[in-house]
């Protein structure tokens, strides 16, 4: 029963980790559209779109690094958290089974 | 690297290191009164500036000292102040751990979080700054690139999320090993979420080190990036005393001096108030202290550029608002701006004597009473004689703008007081690491710059 509860209680944990990394895309994904909303705007309206082009790219630039950055260590941390801490969301010690 | 496993076996010399770390966890695991007494006392300040703010959701801008053509007052000051002193952290944390600063490890992360809540005040201002909230719509979905107010709100977007990270990642073995520590409950799960499943496996330090590294690159030109495009706000228009090629360095430069002053003081308190005598030592002091005497010196070489080539111009409507700093209504503002911002620090920091902790702290209090005077006196007086034939404004805060300044201050507090009642405050697997590696990067160092 204790082993259940456990194991019910590490798959909330993961869910509740995948769920803060999918907020992260979802604030990122919102970025993405403010920036190239105003560049389409800006063009439609022929209203000197470069600027908001070169500003946008400069800006999706950065924000690439950090999705990239984001992505990178929770993957891995989470992934190598569930083989390693049992209690932590994850099948028990997969180098083992 | 062996700081970094929250799930290793204690050695001899890993428990002394251990309990030597323990006054780490105290204001985690314990809350004295004293915590409780200043928190009420700072919700008051809070509640009454809420109080304002309703007040001036109510009445309108109408209750504020705003008027034409003086639409920016201390809102704007404290905006241009909080965004300067977010370049506290992060710049300063990035370029230490850049440069291999060995001294940086127990100071970095207080200084770290200073930045992404002064971000959120700095934001926060320019809410309040608006007067009816709503009208931030407008600007998310008309605004215009060409204008340097959207410059701002994107700028600083991107500095608080690589802050956050920035703050977040090396956060993750210490909230491994509190996770360790308390088991169940909201914290305990608090701490199992936030610690990611962090085990110290290789992979997760190897993974986990590139993403603090790639973060502290990423962060130093986003963040000079951010007080330039403050600048811009100002020095894009043709007004009177704005319009100037230096004000983007000349920002950025008062953004870290006013930083540096910051972390000085939050450190100052937290030794005094969690007994971190041997995390804030008189070493980090004294290095800090020295390049906030640099600072104090490149500070009055950008105001004597910025004053001098104004004074020689002598263009009329540049010279207005020149005599009105000088001599005139904001006077009394400019020459304490002087005093404190420069006098001050630079007698005390200057002698190795008086570069003490406590002229350190002292040095620091008036640098950061010295530079929001400084930012006041950017914002207010031009806008006093603008270039357009508006009558002569005059501008005098109200309690409701002092109340809301008071509030942000006392908030910041509180948030900082709780963040110390959930994290460690001192970067504990960094501290840990930098014992461990200690020795041999002495050896290393002597055997690179040293003749053999």
């Amino acid at each position: 029963m204790k082993g259940v509860n456990r194991s019910i209680e590490n798959k909330v944990v993961l869910s509740v980790q995948v769920f803060l990394l999918v907020c992260f895309y979802i604030f990122a994904l919102g970025v993405f559209t403010f920036l190239w909303y105003a560049v389409y705007r800006s063009v439609v309206d022929n209203d000197h779109p470069a600027h908001a082009v070169i500003l946008a790219s400069v800006i999706t630039f950065a924000f690439l690094i950090l999705v990239s950055v984001v992505t990178m260590v929770f993957t891995v941390v989470i992934k190598e958290g569930q083989k390693k801490v049992p209690d932590n969301g994850g099948s028990v010690n997969e180098g083992e089974m | 690297m062996e700081a970094l496993k929250p799930d290793r076996g204690l050695g001899k010399e890993e428990k002394v290191t251990e309990v030597k770390d323990e006054i780490l966890y105290q204001p985690i695991m314990k809350t004295g009164r004293g915590f409780y007494i200043v928190f009420a006392l700072l919700s008051l300040v809070v509640l009454f500036a809420v109080f304002a703010y309703f007040r001036q959701i109510k009445y309108g801008l109408g209750v504020t000292g705003l008027n034409s053509p003086i639409f920016w007052g201390v809102y704007i000051t404290n905006f241009v102040f909080f965004i300067g002193v977010s370049h506290a952290g992060t710049l300063i944390s990035a370029i230490l751990r850049i440069s291999k600063a060995e001294w940086r490890r127990s100071i970095t992360r207080s200084a770290e979080v200073i930045t992404v809540l002064v971000l959120f005040f700095g934001l926060g201002n320019i809410l309040i700054d608006l007067g009816r909230i709503d009208r931030v719509m407008v600007v998310l979905v008309h605004g215009r690139f060409q204008s340097p107010l959207l410059w701002d709100v994107v700028s600083i977007t991107t500095y608080l999320t690589a802050s956050a990270i920035y703050l977040y990642l090396p956060l993750i073995p210490d909230i491994a090993l509190l996770r360790d520590r308390i088991k169940g409950g909201l914290r305990g799960r608090l701490y199992q979420v936030l610690a990611l499943g962090w085990a110290g496996t290789e992979k997760q330090i190897h993974y986990l080190e590139r993403g603090i590294a790639i973060m502290a690159v990423t962060v130093l030109p986003i963040a000079v990036s951010v007080h330039t495009v403050v600048s811009y706000v100002f020095s894009m228009t043709i007004q009177p005393m704005w319009h100037s090629a230096i004000f983007g360095p000349y920002f950025v430069a008062g953004a870290i001096f006013s930083g540096i002053a910051a972390i000085i003081v939050a450190m100052a308190v937290l030794r005094r108030v969690y007994h971190l005598e041997g995390y804030f030592r008189e070493v980090h002091f004294n290095n800090l202290g020295i390049l906030l005497l640099v600072m104090t010196c490149l500070w009055l070489y950008f105001t004597f550029s910025e004053y001098i080539t104004v004074f020689y111009g002598a263009e009329p409507d540049e010279i207005k608002v020149f005599m009105e700093k000088f001599t005139g209504r904001y006077a009394p503002h400019f020459w304490i701006m002087v005093i404190t911002c420069f006098i001050i620090p630079f007698t005390i920091l200057a002698n190795n004597k008086t570069r003490t902790i406590t002229g350190t702290v002292i040095a620091s209090i008036s640098v950061n009473i010295g530079m929001w005077l400084e930012r006041y006196t950017i914002v207010v007086p031009t806008l006093m004689h603008p270039r357009l034939p508006y009558e002569t404004g005059m501008y005098s805060p109200t309690w409701v703008e002092w109340s809301i300044l008071a509030g942000c201050f006392a908030l910041f507090a509180m948030i900082y007081m709780v963040f110390t009642k959930l994290f460690p405050i001192v970067s504990i697997w960094e501290v840990q690491e930098g014992r461990e590696k200690a020795h041999d990067e002495v050896a290393e160092r002597l055997r690179t710059y040293l003749p053999s």
